[in-house]
């Protein structure tokens, strides 16, 4: 059932680019390029991206360090403005942040004076009126013991799932992952990878999610992004068909990664 | 916040050396001996004029401060957030923080007279300049990553005040209270010593004109002894409120 629901999914994703006159892609990248000025003189960090999102992909972007991937997260979160060409969500152009597109970023980024539970209930639109919303998250991620601890008293991982919590409490379309797991030990980021798999498998969010690990891109994503050094390009798009949950150590997992790493060292 | 003995150890010395000059008869006809100053301490006590003194001192400072920390605060938030505010306002503000508050007091009993409006006046001053300064500071050094979860997660202006300004800066916010406190505590002895006929600071100076240095230690010691309880005050405050970064 689970297996069939998901590779249902990466079907869709694979029809929606030439179907998608019908309903806007999730998430849309028409040139968008982006210009930074770095010592007076500008410096150019992302060029000419074109990419349609069909909604409830999971989409990673993967490429090395530099190559302006957490640049391109935080413009479809809305923290920044691409220099030229257009980024829509749904069909309309994105201007600024909302609730809608929830972004986790490398760092749990949680306010250190206030509790787990009222970091989440700040996304909430609420504000955690709905207590039953703010323990279903809780729940979520695992914290119900820890609603009332600071953040400075949690684990690495911990700080991370609260700040998922906190991304998804605003019942977002999109969730934006920015190597959120990057930090964390090598345990505690499979029971995430696994965590993370389910809330996008019981949901119909559509997730873009930046990171380092082959590994990572091929167990979870429905298609993967590969972005060339400086100015990053897309240098490749992966559609990964493989039924969930995948095994590692599957031939056809070799495949993808071999793949993958091909393109890398192309650019 | 323990005393510990240790920092009893000093004045403890300080008072027994003192004792044993008075034993010893040095100073006779200026310096009180302890007993003395106690006997007299007594006796202002019993005539409730010490602690006439005091109230009036502490209703001048609380009204004060008060009304310092309430234009402060206010407009530290906003020279810290727009711009346009601080460039109005920074220069002349500037110009002010260099004049030391008792330097307006003969002005201020040329314009306002020798009333509670002068003293309330110089307490305002000095303790405006403290926290304006450290409002700023602790706004302006909150993470940009913060303002960026702010943004993320759509708070409005007033939610970003309750739960990212005032948490993030309080600990400057806090500091800067405390040192506006501790100035116009000094301010208001210097006003009262000028322009007044009540108050801890009008003591001491009327000690002076019938020479009674008894009377003038007993002036300092209130004034040092409130001083330090209201600073014992600001710390618990300060833990109470900043309990999110106790490492214990």
């Amino acid at each position: 059932m689970r297996d069939g629901y998901c590779a249902g999914k990466t079907e869709t994703s694979g029809k929606i680019e030439t179907s998608s006159a019908q309903a806007p892609p999730m998430i849309e990248l028409s040139n968008v390029s982006k210009e930074f000025m770095v010592g007076g003189k500008p410096l150019s960090a992302l060029r000419n991206l074109n990419l349609a999102v069909a909604s409830g992909e999971f989409v990673s972007i993967i490429g090395q360090s530099g190559c302006g991937k957490t640049t391109l997260l935080r413009m479809i979160a809305g923290l920044e403005q691409p220099s030229e060409g257009l980024i829509k969500v749904e069909g309309k152009v994105v201007k600024g942040p909302s609730r809608d597109r929830g972004l986790v970023f490398q760092e749990p980024r949680l306010f250190p004076w206030a509790t787990v539970a009222h970091n989440i209930k700040l996304g909430l639109p609420d504000r955690g009126r709905n207590q039953e919303r703010l323990w279903a998250l809780l729940r979520l991620v695992g914290l119900e013991d820890f609603a009332d601890a600071y953040p400075r008293e949690l684990s690495g991982g911990m700080a991370q799932r609260a700040a998922l919590a906190r991304a998804l409490a605003g019942s977002p379309q999109i969730l934006l992952l920015d190597e959120p797991l990057g930090a964390l030990d090598a345990v505690t980021r499979l029971k995430m990878q696994a965590q993370l798999m389910r809330i996008w498998q019981e949901s119909f969010l559509t997730v873009a999610a930046v990171t380092h690990d082959l590994d990572e891109a091929v167990l979870l994503s429905t298609r993967i992004v590969v972005l060339s050094p400086r100015p990053g390009t897309i240098k490749g798009v992966i559609s990964v068909d493989l039924p969930y949950p995948r095994d590692r150590t599957a031939g056809d997992f070799n495949i993808y990664r071999q793949q993958l790493l091909d393109i890398l060292e192309q650019s | 916040m323990k005393i510990g003995l240790r920092g009893l150890a000093l004045p403890l010395l300080i008072i027994l050396v003192w004792w044993l000059a008075a034993g010893l008869g040095i100073g006779v006809g200026i310096l009180p001996g302890p007993w003395e100053v106690i006997i007299t301490c007594r006796g202002l006590l019993a005539s409730g004029e010490l602690q006439a003194h005091v109230r009036i001192s502490l209703l001048r400072i609380v009204q004060g401060f008060l009304l310092a920390a309430g234009l402060a605060v206010p407009t530290g938030i906003l020279a810290a957030r727009f711009s346009p505010f601080a460039q109005y306002v920074s220069p002349l503000l500037g110009f002010l923080r260099q004049v030391p508050p008792v330097a307006w007091i003969p002005v201020l009993i040329m314009v306002l007279g020798i009333g509670e409006a002068t003293k309330l006046a110089v307490i305002v001053y000095a303790a405006f300049f403290p926290i304006f300064m450290n409002t700023i500071l602790g706004i302006t050094q909150i993470d940009s990553s913060f303002w960026e979860v702010a943004r993320l997660l759509e708070l409005s202006p007033r939610e970003v005040l309750r739960e990212l300004v005032l948490p993030a800066a309080a600990p400057s916010l806090i500091a800067g209270l405390r040192l506006g406190m501790s100035n116009s505590w000094r301010a208001l002895v210097a006003a009262e010593m000028l322009a007044a006929f009540s108050g801890l600071g009008y003591m001491i100076t009327a000690a002076r004109s019938l020479v009674r240095m008894d009377e003038m230690f007993i002036g300092i010691a209130a004034i040092g002894l409130f001083g330090l309880v209201i600073d014992w005050g600001w710390k618990l405050l300060e833990r109470r409120v900043l309990r999110w970064q106790n490492r214990d």
